[in-house]
């Protein structure tokens, strides 16, 4: 069995962290996908060494989570000539910024247009980062690791440790481990040195990536003490009590694919059981008492894990494992009646599954999304926190938090907002003392735009709505093989009872 | 039956989805992402323009005053309002919130002032506020000619840092 979990930190104060688990479950999405989902935050600009009172004022709007007012300051600064003396400087800023709002594509035009030779070497190199990150994110990995290899000089502290986090991740992806090692290995000396928080946090994540690097290579011993390092790290913040989790889960399951079941019991009884990974250390901690002929013991976290979200797959796997332990200690009637109970969830949950394909199909699903989005929370980059009143929203959870779905959710929320803010326009545009020939010609403009926006807002709903459609028929394709299995199972049990007993 | 179970268990259950139609609609995704970025990033250059025409039709370009405060951090001082006022009269106060004053450590600068100076001599001053260990209502003024009429003009209020005994710096910085 394989064990791969990797974790991606980019930005802590927006808790970036992906987890790609390729444990046994079969749940998890590709490397590959998850990896193009990095997080990029206001942090996208380096600050350090810009003067100008005005490129700073765009700053402070940034950091008060204000991009768009950000952009339009900026913009109408430049046009009027503002940034003649730097302006190469005025357009890193502004790629930057607009990296932060999202958009991804505007930030990289900008960005290849400083890579230049005429530009400041300091310049260019914080522009070939950036373009690197954009690389990465639409997993272009060749592209990215090329922009990264042409930073000529150090850059900015921040971003210097972002880069080698980033390098040491591409180098991984493409499977040149000694070079992601040294990357990782280079990350770890520099939180020595620095000594400070941040940088240790920084670390962490670098040596539980390090260990599933030498994993990877087949160095299991230097990967697992690496991983048992960071699996009994003090963890005084969440992320890192986050990371332990994951470090000890990955462990654990590493010793059951080994068939030592005792050292993966040690691991999977230090994840806490009530984090985020608790119910796939309940699964696998029974399976680890299984897997030594102990049912009976397995059953106490198999039934515990039963009484969770029956929703979570790993729940689903829960409710066909408890009967399966009483099949192995002989206790065919209580296998049979647990058989029963799992069969009659998996129905229930076809039923909420439908219920949430109707909110999909008939739109309620996206408008009480888009109602649920603040303008607050549309600036952060995992906006959906509260969805209790989203309709079958509790099954659209990994998809939730997927790039792709965030990111068409954002540009659909975007676009049903900007589509006020014209009709604003338009109104102001009646009401003021204008030139006729500028009015006429703005209002064409807001026209046009307003056509165009409403075509797309059109087909983001119509994707958003597809991507729902398939992963609620992959929750429907899961539940009817677990049903498939419950009656087979119960079926085999007859027979078995039949074949011994004469039929009873 | 041992096969059952085995199989149960160790089955994993996995539900491949359809290559095809994922690589489609990733290819989907790509494209209306950057059909969406185009459009949003249009409707920013016009909110540009709108807010710069707004602009000319209160403030001519020529009389153009900006005002912007920044700061050096210091945990000796913790800056509360900044005023300004021109010929005697204030025309902008401004309190700042801790979110701001995280801002302006960071980096940041804010526009206490952007608005129109009549052509001509005028005498502007900027009062500081804010707390200082041997100064709970320390307060400094920082006063300037400014002669308007020749185009827009920038200027930064800025206080930097001193020490536990020191106050500090308050300064005025014209950027050209």
């Amino acid at each position: 069995m394989e064990v791969i979990l990797i974790v991606l930190k980019f930005s802590k104060s927006l808790c970036a962290m992906l987890i790609v688990p390729a444990l046994c479950f079969g749940t998890g999405v590709s490397a590959a996908a998850a990896l193009k989902t990095t997080p990029v935050s206001q942090e996208a600009v380096a600050w350090e060494g810009i003067k100008s009172p005005l490129l700073r004022a765009a700053q402070f709007e940034l950091l008060m989570r204000r991009p768009v007012a950000a952009i339009t300051r900026l913009l109408a600064d430049q046009s009027q000539g503002y940034f003649a003396r730097h302006p190469a400087q005025a357009r890193l800023v502004l790629g930057g910024i607009y990296l932060a709002y999202g958009a991804h594509y505007k930030a990289e035009s900008i960005f290849q247009g400083l890579t230049i030779a005429e530009q400041p070497q300091g310049l260019r190199d914080m522009a070939r980062y950036q373009l690197a990150r954009l690389q990465f994110q639409r997993g272009q990995p060749d592209e990215a690791l090329d922009s990264l290899g042409r930073i000529d000089g150090e850059l900015p502290a921040k971003m210097q440790q972002e880069r080698m986090l980033l390098s040491s991740l591409l180098f991984l992806q493409d499977d040149q481990f000694d070079e992601a090692e040294d990357n990782l290995r280079s990350m770890e000396h520099q939180a020595q040195r620095d000594d400070s928080d941040a940088t240790s946090t920084w670390a962490a994540y670098g040596r539980f990536n390090l260990g599933v690097t030498l994993f990877r290579q087949g160095r299991e011993q230097e990967g697992r003490k690496l991983l048992e390092a960071v699996g009994k790290m003090p963890a005084d913040n969440s992320e890192i009590r986050a990371l332990r989790d994951k470090a000890n889960l990955t462990l654990a399951f590493s010793y059951l694919g080994l068939n030592e079941p005792d050292a993966a019991q040690k691991y999977f009884a230090k994840t806490r059981l009530e984090g985020p990974l608790s119910n796939k250390a309940l699964l696998g901690l029974g399976r680890a008492y299984a897997a030594r002929g102990e049912y009976k013991k397995a059953l106490t976290p198999w039934m515990q894990l039963t009484k969770r979200d029956a929703s979570d797959p790993s729940v689903q796997d829960g409710l066909l494992a408890v009967p399966f332990a009483f099949g192995k200690l002989e206790a065919l009637k209580q296998s049979l009646g647990y058989y029963q109970s799992a069969l009659n969830v998996y129905q229930q949950e076809m039923k909420q599954v439908h219920t949430a394909e109707a909110a999909v199909n008939n739109r309620a699903l996206l408008d009480s999304l888009v109602r649920g989005v603040s303008s607050e929370a549309l600036k952060q980059r995992w906006f959906l926190a509260d969805l209790s009143d989203v309709p079958g929203a509790r099954y659209l959870w990994p998809l939730f938090s997927t790039h792709e779905f965030q990111e068409t959710l954002k540009n659909y929320t975007r676009i049903y907002r900007s589509r006020d803010t014209l009709t604003h326009w338009s109104a102001r545009l009646g009401s003021g003392d204008i030139d006729p020939q500028l009015r006429r010609s703005l209002q064409d403009r807001i026209d046009a735009l307003e056509k165009k926006l409403s075509t797309t807002q059109q087909r983001l709903g119509t994707h958003l709505t597809q991507l729902a459609l398939m992963e609620l028929n992959r929750r429907k394709q899961r539940l009817v093989s677990y049903a498939a299995e419950v009656r087979f199972s119960m079926a085999q049990i007859y027979d078995y009872a039949a074949k011994r007993w004469g039929g009873e | 039956m041992k096969q059952v179970w085995t199989r149960l268990l160790l089955g994993g259950l996995c539900i491949a989805a359809t290559a095809a139609a994922a690589s489609t609609l990733e290819a989907t995704f790509q494209q209306l992402d950057a059909e969406a970025e185009k459009a949003l990033g249009e409707v920013l250059v016009l909110g540009a323009e709108m807010a710069l025409l707004e602009e000319s039709r209160t403030i001519p370009l020529n009389n153009r005053l900006e005002v912007l405060v920044s700061i050096e951090p210091s945990p000796f001082f913790r800056l509360e309002a900044v005023q300004l006022q021109v010929d005697g009269k204030t025309v902008s106060s401004y309190t700042y919130t801790l979110n701001e004053l995280t801002a302006l450590s960071s980096g940041g600068a804010h526009s206490l002032f952007r608005g129109e100076l009549p052509a001509g001599r005028h005498q502007l001053v900027a009062v500081l506020l804010g707390r200082f260990p041997e100064d709970a209502e320390f307060k400094r003024e920082v006063a300037f000619i400014l002669v308007s009429g020749s185009g827009p003009r920038v200027m930064e209020l800025r206080v930097e840092s001193g020490d536990e005994k020191t106050p500090p710096g308050f300064f005025v910085k014209e950027w050209k």
